[in-house]
């Protein structure tokens, strides 16, 4: 779907509602089970960017580290998560996975 | 055997990122590591707010009456009716502590059996940095050490 000079896949797409409804949870304070809304919107935010600078080829891999980011925020607080976040897409890229 | 090979690498990636993201946050920013404990946090807040706002109103010193009688004042308690001797409840002097038998009812969810003199001192206990065993008093003066959760301070409103 072409949005202005945006062109935004399905996944993309989806991501976007997910954002959409994360912020309207926020801020209507509806509770989230197990999830804190701050870590989820940190997180999409992220996928947006990951997901923006890699080729579709690379969706295997992004949608493993998705899985495992969003795992962990459960676990982790923002800032271990964001490091976690940047080290795996480095780590990524030194070990030519993507 | 080519399908597992191919999942090496990323799964070696995430848990050399999840292990740095973990010392790093830890001992280079110090950012509080907490527990999986945490997964539990909102049902943990939600029980800990039940068991203050019970213990608030289990408490009675702060609601204590004063009236005179002909000779002597006395104090009475406005939720037992009991009238509590003058030399005991001097005026200035700090809040009168509870009686065990009323507070002991009350127990943080996972450490039931303890229980805690006065408001104060629970709220002293979880305003600390936690997830350490922390020495509490029992009723009858011996002492226990408990786990209470990490974070309490920054989930009580």
């Amino acid at each position: 779907m072409k949005l202005g000079p945006f062109y935004f896949d399905t996944k993309e797409i989806f991501l976007l509602l997910l954002g959409v409804g994360i912020f309207v949870a926020k801020y209507f304070g509806w509770d989230i089970p197990f999830f804190d809304e701050q870590k989820l919107l940190l997180l999409t935010v992220l996928f947006f960017l990951v997901k923006g600078l890699l080729p579709a080829v690379h969706n295997e891999n992004f949608l493993i580290l998705a899985l495992v980011a969003l795992f962990l925020s459960l676990y982790l607080v923002e800032f271990q998560l964001l490091l976690f976040f940047l080290i795996a897409v480095f780590l990524f890229r030194l070990l030519k996975v993507i | 055997m080519l399908k597992l090979k191919l999942y090496i690498k990323p799964l070696l990636s995430l848990g050399v990122a999840l292990g740095l993201a973990v010392l790093l946050g830890k001992s280079v920013f110090f950012v509080n590591t907490p527990t999986l404990n945490t997964i539990f946090f909102a049902k943990t807040k939600a029980k800990l707010n039940y068991y203050l706002s019970k213990l608030k109103s289990a408490v009675p010193s702060k609601n204590k009456t004063t009236t005179t009688a002909k000779n002597s004042e006395k104090t009475i308690d406005p939720t037992t009716g009991e009238t509590i001797p003058s030399d005991t409840s001097t005026a200035g002097s700090q809040p009168t502590v509870p009686s065990a038998e009323k507070v002991s009812e009350i127990s943080l969810p996972g450490i039931e059996g303890v229980s805690y003199e006065n408001e104060s001192f629970i709220q002293y206990q979880l305003d600390r940095v936690l997830w350490e065993p922390v020495t509490v008093k029992n009723p009858d003066g011996t002492f226990k050490t408990v786990n209470i959760p990490k974070g309490v301070d920054n989930l009580l409103p």
